[in-house]
């Protein structure tokens, strides 16, 4: 019993040994800097530190900049989740088709704009869409154009573009796994009572798959924030409004040092992000206790 | 769900009781002012409670080596009691030492840490230096200042410290300021046709150049090299495109005026720099040769900042030929361009020890040492006659040291001193911004008005995050 208690004791030391360094890592780089963001956002300044209660938030709320910058990355959100996901699941129903070697291969191919630098991506959409730029060049064969895609609403196309073209293959190889999960049987069964693609598509393949779609909607949702870095690098610090993120606000302000600003703008999108996350969690555990 | 609900309308009890806490005084949004061009605020009142201590930690800036060793030298002898934690970070011939200065302040100011005192360029201390002065970084010390009786205001150039980002509040101290000259030989102009009583006016200034750029000859350019740029010529019209006080644009007539004027340079202004940097395509030399490059017509004008070293040249041209006259601007003042500042960190420990450090440096005997204009109108005289000992040679190689008359002293101290329309650096962010838009404008690709309906969107931007 002494002995058993012993090793039981040694596997938990050994345990928290092994996660020691994630935990200390998360916790030294990512909860206390956000817990200290918060601190900040209920001050008038770093330096002064008095408390102010929400005065940060309101101001943020009522600033004009904020309000396009948060609607733009929920209009941004909203137009590139959804393509992104049509796109990717239907480039994965088509490699299901396909024969094992070829599905390989492409598998790989869809990988490589996550693996390519983003220096070079954003050279190459530069090319891609500049006003005597292979896109518009393409556009004038039906007398359309040119058009300025970098300095106009257009922008926002362009970043769209950019986007679903680089996460697309993660969520490829995602959704690709995801038909692979679904058992053939069912798929056998449902050829037998004469049903189409269509059918075995929404009445198998999608509730089978509600847990992959779930942890895919969440995956891309996170993503999508981070399609700063490209926006940033094609369009500079001030792009047309149509581009100009939450996380374009964030990075200008830090360059005044408005710290405080930051810290309330962090904590308040944070806070939409997670409450989402969450809700979409919520929904997932919902769907899997009626099935 | 429950445990939700729960939860949901704890976060409302707390949000409800930090908005009631929240007080309007503290909104750091700016109040809006009437207007802002040398507004004479009234003084005050000193309310600022410095904290005492026998410690003070300044940082010393690369490019204001010479400056700081004097001041923390004298510092020292006059608080013997206090010490001095003076970091260095490296010489001015140390490329890379202004930029980790830079660096590790602003590191070390988001973290509420850093130097009692920030000696420095605006830029070194910021990108914009008016916008982060409104975050609270720095302490509020006008009130202070001008109650001071040690001070005397009378000492100070006018409007030393009525350039207010902040409502009443001045969060910084300039320290020196920069005016820009055009010098110009007489015979040079009238044989290019340009009319010097017609040189005050940006409008009539504009003509000139159109004029001159029209009948230019070969081999001679309009100033001296490394000078075409944007941001060389928008801030010395006096345009400002952003009013922080007034948390407006100002994208008016003046700046028109700046933005014609900068596309008569453009083409210069974009040839490719020379192997050894200069941009200029048609002079070879500057340095050293302005006065020479005058009279012999090479350039129509040399353009020279505070009391620099062109004044010693210039004065090598024949007495009667000179012309001297400060950059048009639309107010017909002088724009006097801050250079360094001193700030007061709001979160040091130290700040009586740094507001003491601080008069220091605005004292005579430090202030002498400033390179360009300082702000003590007493230090301005010594500081004219150290720039101007530089000795000027001439095409014979002979020596020339013609000593400063009284009269001309006076002469370039009423010239760097009268009149002046203050101004902050432009900052980064919106020179960027205005080339990014204005740029299809200077290369005739599209009209102003339409290069101005996307600039106005981007300062728009820009000034409201």
């Amino acid at each position: 019993m002494k002995v058993q208690g012993k090793i039981q004791r040694r596997k938990a030391l050994s345990g928290i040994l092994f996660v020691a360094p994630a935990v200390m890592g998360t916790l030294v780089f990512f909860l206390v800097p956000f817990f200290i963001s918060v601190c900040y956002s209920f001050t008038n300044g770093i330096a002064s530190k008095q408390f102010v209660g929400l005065t940060n938030y309101r101001d943020l709320i009522g600033n004009k900049t904020f309000q396009m910058a948060v609607g733009n990355t929920a209009r941004f959100v909203a137009a590139a989740i959804p393509l992104l996901n049509a796109v990717a699941l239907t480039l994965a129903l088509l490699l299901k088709r396909l024969h094992r070697k070829a599905k390989d291969l492409l598998r790989s191919v869809y990988i490589f704009p996550l693996v390519l630098p983003v220096a070079s991506v954003v050279l190459f959409f530069e090319i891609l869409f500049h006003e005597s730029g292979i896109v518009n060049t393409f556009l004038q064969l039906f007398h359309v154009g040119p058009i300025d895609f970098m300095h106009s609403e257009y922008a926002f196309l362009a970043l769209v573009t950019l986007y679903v073209w680089k996460n697309c293959g993660y969520n490829v190889i995602l959704f690709a796994a995801m038909l692979e999960s679904v058992p053939k049987e069912y798929y056998e069964e449902a050829s037998l009572q004469g049903a189409g693609a269509i059918a075995k598509l929404w009445y198998i393949t999608l509730p089978v798959s509600v847990p992959y779609l779930f942890f895919i909607l969440i995956i891309s949702f996170v993503n999508s924030f981070k399609a700063f870095r490209e926006a940033y690098i094609l369009f500079g610090n001030y792009p047309d409004n149509s581009i100009y993120m939450v996380q374009h606000f964030i990075n200008n302000n830090f360059e005044s040092i408005n710290y405080v600003r930051i810290s309330a703008s962090a904590v308040l999108i944070f806070s939409v992000i997670f409450l989402i996350v969450l809700l979409l969690f919520y929904l997932q555990r919902q769907w899997n206790e009626r099935n | 769900m429950k445990k939700i609900g729960m939860i949901l309308v704890a976060v409302l009890i707390v949000c409800g009781s930090l908005f009631a806490c929240s007080s309007e005084k503290a909104v750091s949004n700016p109040p809006v002012s009437d207007g802002k061009e040398n507004t004479v605020n009234p003084v005050p009142e000193d309310d600022v409670v410095l904290k005492s201590s026998n410690k003070l930690i300044v940082y010393r800036y690369p490019l204001l080596g010479e400056q700081m060793d004097y001041a923390v030298d004298r510092y020292k002898k006059q608080y013997p009691d206090v010490e001095v934690e003076y970091r260095d970070f490296g010489d001015a011939s140390d490329s890379n030492a202004p930029r980790q200065f830079s660096e590790i302040l602003r590191s070390e100011l988001s973290a509420g840490k850093g130097p009692d005192l920030i000696v420095a360029p605006p830029y070194a201390i910021s990108s914009d230096f008016a916008k982060t002065e409104k975050t609270g970084a720095f302490l509020d010390i006008r009130g202070k200042l001008l109650q001071d009786p040690e001070i005397q205001a009378d000492a100070f150039t006018d409007g030393w410290l009525t350039l207010s980002g902040v409502g009443e509040q001045q969060c910084f101290v300039p320290l020196s300021y920069a005016t820009r000259q055009l010098f110009a030989d007489q015979a040079v102009l009238e044989e290019n046709g340009v009319d010097i009583t017609k040189l005050s006016q940006p409008a009539d200034f504009r003509s000139a150049i159109e004029q001159w750029e029209k009948n230019k000859k070969a081999g001679t350019s309009l100033w001296n090299a490394n000078s075409y740029g944007l941001w060389l010529v928008l801030p010395w019209c006096g345009a400002e495109a952003v009013d922080y006080e007034n948390h407006a644009l100002r994208l008016d007539e003046n700046f028109r005026n700046a933005m014609e004027l900068y596309k008569l340079l453009y083409e210069d202004d974009m040839v490719k720099p020379q192997a050894d940097g200069w941009r200029d395509p048609y002079s070879t030399a500057f340095s050293g040769e302005a006065g020479r490059n005058l009279s012999q017509g090479m350039h129509l004008f040399v353009l020279g900042v505070g009391n620099s070293t062109e004044i010693t040249e210039f004065r090598a041209i024949d007495e009667g030929g000179r012309v001297i006259l400060p950059f048009p601007s639309s107010s017909e003042k002088t724009v006097a361009e801050v250079q360094d500042v001193a700030c007061i960190n709001a979160a040091s420990e130290n700040t009586e020890n740094a507001y003491r450090f601080l008069t220091v440096l605005l004292s005579e005997n430090v202030q002498e040492k400033w390179v360009s204009c300082p702000v003590n109108k007493n230090a301005m005289s010594s500081a004219l006659t150290a720039s101007l000992s530089a000795q000027y040679t001439d095409d014979a190689g002979n020596v020339l040291t013609t000593p400063l008359t009284a009269e001309e002293k006076s002469g370039y101290i009423s010239m760097f001193t009268k009149d002046l329309e203050w101004h902050l650096p432009m900052a980064n962010g919106v020179s960027d911004i205005i080339w990014g838009a204005m740029e299809p404008y200077f290369q005739d690709q599209k009209t102003y008005e339409e290069c101005l309906r996307e600039l106005e969107n981007r300062l728009t931007i820009y000034l409201d995050e």
